[in-house]
C-alpha cells in the first residue's frame, strides 16, 4: 500500500464517518419502530383532528387497527357529533375497514380497493355532549307558514265587534269627514245668504218699476228722465245680481265637495271589507292545498335532512376549484397536494368498492357503491350507489339506485330512482298543531320516485347552484288514523281521513338545491275539497255578512244624520234661483220701452191733429 | 437535555471544526423546517450520520428550526403554493411529476417544497453567519464571559461536570461524538 493511498483514506477518515452508517441505520430502524408502535395513536389523532376541524365538531374513534400486507386500516367506534345538535351523533359507525394502496399513499393518492363500513348511524345519542368548534349559521331554522295556517283558518278569524269599533275604518273617517264638511260648507253658504237681496228689497224694486212705468211722459226731456230713473235702479240689479252669482258658484263648489265626500263615504263599507280581508289573509285561503299543510313540512324536513349531509359533502366536492376556502384555511398550515397531468392519472381519494351496513329506526339497509370519488373525469366512471333494505322492522321492501358524476369545472350531475313495496308505517305522527293531532297508527306505503341534478348555467363556478329535479309518488292503503280535532275544520278533515281507502301523495322537488320548491299534492286534496270548502265558505259568508251589515249601518247612521242638512242645501239653491230670476225679470223690465211708446203716440196723435187742421 | 446542551458548548469551545459545527446547523435547519419524515429528510439524516459534521448541534438546531417552523408555516406553504401553481413552471413541474421519485419526496405537497425551498435558500447565508457567530464565539464571547462570578459557580455545577466530560477534559466519555 503506496504512502498516498494511506494519505487518501486518512483524508477521507477526517470527512467521512463510517460509523455512521451503523448509527444511521439504527436510527431508521427506531424511527421505524416508532412508527410501528405508534402509528394507530398518530392515526386516531389524526382522524379525530382533521375530521373534526373539516366537519366542526368533535369526532371521537375508539381505536385504531393497522394491518401492513397489504395496508388496512380498522377504526373502530367512530361517532361525529352533530355541530347543530351536539348530544347526537350526525352519524356513527362501528366499524370501518379500508383497503389501502400504500403506494400510492405513498404518492399522496387516497385509493381504497375496498371499504367495508358496519353498522352505520344516523343521529344516535352521544354518551356525552360533544364539542362544537364552527356552526353552519346557514342551516338556521326558518319559520314554517304552513304549520301556522290549520289554526290559522279556524281559531282567528277576527272578533267584529272590535272590527267594527275600530276607529281606523274608513266608514268612520268618511262619516267624520262629511259631517265637518257640512258644517264648513254650511257657514261659507250662510255668510252669502246674508247678502243676497231680500223680498222685501225685491218687492221695493218692483214697486220702483211700477212708478217709472207711471211717470208722466210729455216731451223728450220727460222719457230721458224715465230712462235715468230706470238705468240708476238697474245698477242696482246688477250688483245684486253679482251677489247671487258669486253665492251660486260658492254653492256649486260646495255642492261639488259634498257629493265626493258622501260618494268616499259610500265607498268606505267596501274598501273597509277588503282591507279586512287582507288583513286577515282571508282572500288567500287556499282550501285545495291540504296535503300542502299536512305533509309540507315532514316532506321539507325529509328534504332538508338530505340536504343537510349534501352540504357536508359538497365542500370535498369542491377541493379542485378553490371553494370553500374557510374551512380549507384551517388545514392550509399543513400545505396540501398539487396534482399535474401524468400518463396514467388516478383521482386524489378513491373508493373503488364500498359496502356499508346501515341501522335506522326503520330497519336494516345495505349500501353497496362503486367509484366514489370527487374526481371523476381521471377515471370516465361516475359513482355509483345501490341501496336496499335487508331487514326492515315492520316487513316491505326499499331499494334505491343513483349515480353521479363531477365534471372538471365543477359541474355536478346526478340521477336516481328509488322504490318502495309495501312498507309498514306504525305510530306515525302526521301532523301535531294546536286544532288537529293525527297519527297514523298503521299502513301500508308503496311509492317510487327518481331525481336529476345538474349544473345551473347561470353560475358556473358555484356549486350550490346545482338544480334539482325530483319526483315522487306515494300510495299509503290499509291505513288506520287516530287523532284530535278541536275544531270543525280539523273534525272534517279527521273524517276524511279516516273514510279514505287509499291515500296517494305526489312530492315534486324542483328549483335550486339549496332552495327548491316544494309542490305536493294529494288524493286527500280530492277528498277534502268539498266538504272543507263548504265549511270554509258558510263561515267566511257568515262574517262577510255581519262585518258588512254593521259598517252598513255606520253608513246609513251618517247619511241620516246630513239628511236634514241636505234640506237646507236644497232650500238655499231654491232661493239662489228665485232671487236670480227675479232680477232677471226686473232687469229685463219693458217699462222704458212702454214710456217710449206713450211718447211716440202722443206725437202721432199730435201730428194727425195738425194734419186734419191743413187738408181738413 | 442538558447532555445535548453540554455536547453543543463542549462543541463550540473545542477544536471542532467550525465549518462542521455551522454545517451542521444549517442541516438542522432544513430538516427543522420540513415535515418529520420525509425522503430529504432521510438523505440529510444519512448525510448527517455519514459525513462528519456535529451531531449535536444538529439535533439541538432541527429541534430548535421544528420549534420554529410552527410560526413560519404560513410562510412556508405559501411559498410552496406559489411555486406548485405558478403557471410558468408548470411545465417543469409536470415533467418532474412523471418521476415516480419526486411525487415520493413529495415535492408536489405545498408544505414540503416550500420548506426545502426555503430552507435551501437561507441555508447558504445560514452557514456563513454560524461561521462567523461560533468564530467570535470563541475569540470573544467565551473568554469574556469567563471573567463572570457566574460562570464560575456555573463550573462548579453538574452541567459543567457533563461538559467536561463531553469535552475530554473529564473522564473518558468524549471522543465519539
Amino acid at each position: 500500500m503506496s504512502t498516498n493511498s494511506v494519505g487518501t483514506a486518512k483524508n477521507m477518515k477526517k470527512y467521512i464517518r463510517f460509523s455512521g452508517l451503523i448509527s444511521f441505520f439504527a436510527v431508521m430502524l427506531l424511527v421505524v419502530v416508532l412508527l410501528y408502535l405508534f402509528a394507530e395513536t398518530i392515526v386516531k389523532s389524526t382522524i379525530e383532528q382533521v375530521g373534526g376541524t373539516m366537519l366542526g365538531a368533535e369526532v371521537n374513534v375508539a381505536s385504531v387497527n393497522l394491518e401492513y400486507s397489504p395496508l388496512v386500516l380498522t377504526i373502530n367506534n367512530l361517532e361525529v357529533t352533530d355541530a347543530e345538535q351536539p348530544s347526537h351523533n350526525l352519524f356513527s359507525v362501528k366499524q370501518s375497514k379500508a383497503g389501502i394502496d400504500l403506494w400510492q399513499f405513498l404518492l399522496g393518492k387516497t385509493i381504497i380497493e375496498q371499504l367495508d363500513v358496519v353498522k352505520l348511524e344516523l343521529m344516535t345519542k352521544r354518551t356525552h355532549v360533544g364539542e362544537v368548534y364552527s356552526q353552519n349559521q346557514t342551516d338556521e331554522q326558518q319559520p314554517s307558514t304552513d304549520e301556522s295556517l290549520l289554526p290559522a283558518m279556524d281559531l282567528q278569524l277576527p272578533d267584529i265587534k272590535s272590527i267594527l269599533d275600530d276607529s281606523n275604518l274608513l266608514t268612520v273617517k268618511a262619516a267624520e269627514q262629511l259631517q265637518t264638511s257640512y258644517d264648513e260648507e254650511k257657514l261659507k253658504l250662510n255668510a252669502l245668504k246674508d247678502k243676497l237681496p231680500s223680498k222685501a228689497k225685491l218687492a221695493a224694486y218692483k214697486i220702483k218699476i211700477k212708478n217709472i212705468g207711471k211717470m208722466k211722459v210729455k216731451n223728450l226731456d220727460d222719457f230721458n228722465k224715465v230712462k235715468a230713473e230706470f238705468d240708476s235702479v238697474k245698477k242696482e240689479f246688477n250688483a245684486d245680481q253679482a251677489i247671487v252669482k258669486t253665492a251660486n258658484k260658492q254653492f256649486l263648489e260646495s255642492k261639488q265637495r259634498l257629493v265626493k265626500r258622501i260618494s268616499t263615504l259610500k265607498n268606505a263599507p267596501k274598501q273597509d271589507w277588503q282591507a279586512i280581508e287582507s288583513k286577515y289573509q282571508l282572500d288567500n285561503v287556499n282550501t285545495e292545498d291540504f296535503a300542502h299543510i299536512l305533509f309540507g313540512e315532514q316532506a321539507r324536513g325529509y328534504y332538508q335532512t338530505a340536504e343537510k349531509l349534501y352540504q357536508h359533502i359538497a365542500p370535498f366536492l369542491n377541493s379542485d376549484n378553490e371553494i370553500n376556502q374557510d374551512k380549507q384555511a384551517n388545514l392550509s398550515a399543513k400545505g396540501r397536494f398539487i396534482h399535474f397531468d401524468e400518463n396514467s392519472p388516478l383521482p386524489d381519494f378513491l373508493v373503488k368498492k364500498a359496502k356499508l351496513s346501515m341501522v335506522l329506526e326503520q330497519g336494516d339497509f345495505d349500501i353497496s357503491a362503486k367509484e366514489l370519488t370527487h374526481q371523476h373525469w381521471y377515471r370516465n366512471n361516475p359513482s355509483t350507489v345501490h341501496i336496499s333494505s335487508t331487514n326492515l322492522t315492520n316487513g316491505g321492501d326499499v331499494t334505491m339506485d343513483s349515480q353521479f358524476e363531477l365534471a372538471k369545472n365543477g359541474d355536478l350531475s346526478g340521477e336516481g330512482l328509488w322504490l318502495i313495496k309495501q312498507l309498514t308505517l306504525q305510530n306515525m305522527a302526521l301532523t301535531d298543531v294546536k286544532s288537529l293531532t293525527l297519527t297514523l297508527v298503521e299502513g301500508k306505503l308503496s311509492g317510487s320516485g327518481n331525481f336529476t341534478v345538474n349544473k345551473d348555467n347561470k353560475d358556473s363556478t358555484n356549486i350550490e347552484s346545482s338544480n334539482i329535479v325530483s319526483n315522487s309518488h306515494f300510495a299509503l292503503t290499509k291505513a288506520s288514523y287516530q287523532g284530535k280535532a278541536d275544531s270543525k275544520f280539523a273534525d272534517v278533515l279527521l273524517d276524511t281521513f279516516q273514510s279514505l281507502d287509499e291515500l296517494t301523495l305526489d312530492v315534486n322537488v324542483v328549483g335550486e338545491v339549496e332552495q327548491p320548491k316544494l309542490s305536493i299534492s294529494s288524493s286527500l286534496d280530492k277528498a277534502v275539497k268539498g266538504a272543507f270548502k263548504k265549511q270554509i265558505a258558510n263561515k267566511l259568508t257568515e262574517f262577510k255578512t255581519q262585518v258588512n251589515g254593521g259598517l252598513n249601518e255606520k253608513l246609513a247612521q251618517s247619511l241620516q244624520l246630513n239628511s236634514q242638512k241636505d234640506a237646507e242645501f236644497v232650500n238655499f239653491e231654491a232661493l239662489l234661483g228665485d232671487t236670480d230670476n227675479a232680477l232677471e225679470q226686473l232687469k229685463n223690465s219693458d217699462v222704458v220701452k212702454q214710456q217710449k211708446k206713450k211718447l211716440q203716440d202722443k206725437a202721432k196723435d199730435k201730428l194727425k191733429d195738425k194734419l186734419s187742421d191743413l187738408f181738413g | 437535555m442538558l447532555t445535548l446542551l453540554a455536547k453543543l458548548f463542549s462543541a463550540l469551545n473545542s477544536e471542532s471544526s467550525i465549518r462542521q459545527i455551522a454545517l451542521a446547523i444549517v442541516l438542522g435547519f432544513i430538516v427543522g423546517l420540513s415535515p418529520l419524515l420525509t425522503l430529504h429528510n432521510i438523505i440529510i439524516l444519512f448525510l448527517v450520520m455519514f459525513v462528519r459534521v456535529h451531531l449535536g448541534s444538529f439535533i439541538l438546531s432541527a429541534g430548535f428550526f421544528s420549534g420554529l417552523s410552527y410560526l413560519l408555516s404560513p410562510m412556508i406553504v405559501a411559498v410552496g403554493e406559489y411555486l406548485l401553481t405558478s403557471e410558468g413552471l408548470n411545465g417543469l413541474f409536470t415533467m418532474f411529476y412523471q418521476l415516480t421519485l419526486f411525487k415520493l419526496a413529495h415535492w408536489h405537497n405545498t408544505y414540503t417544497l416550500g420548506a426545502i425551498v426555503l430552507g435551501s435558500l437561507l441555508a447558504v447565508p445560514l452557514y456563513f453567519l454560524s461561521k462567523i457567530i461560533i468564530k467570535n464565539y470563541r475569540q470573544h464571547i467565551m473568554t469574556f464571559f469567563e471573567k463572570f462570578r457566574v460562570v464560575k459557580a456555573l463550573k462548579a455545577s453538574k452541567f459543567y461536570r457533563l461538559y467536561l466530560e463531553f469535552s475530554g477534559q473529564g473522564n473518558s466519555l468524549g471522543g465519539v461524538l
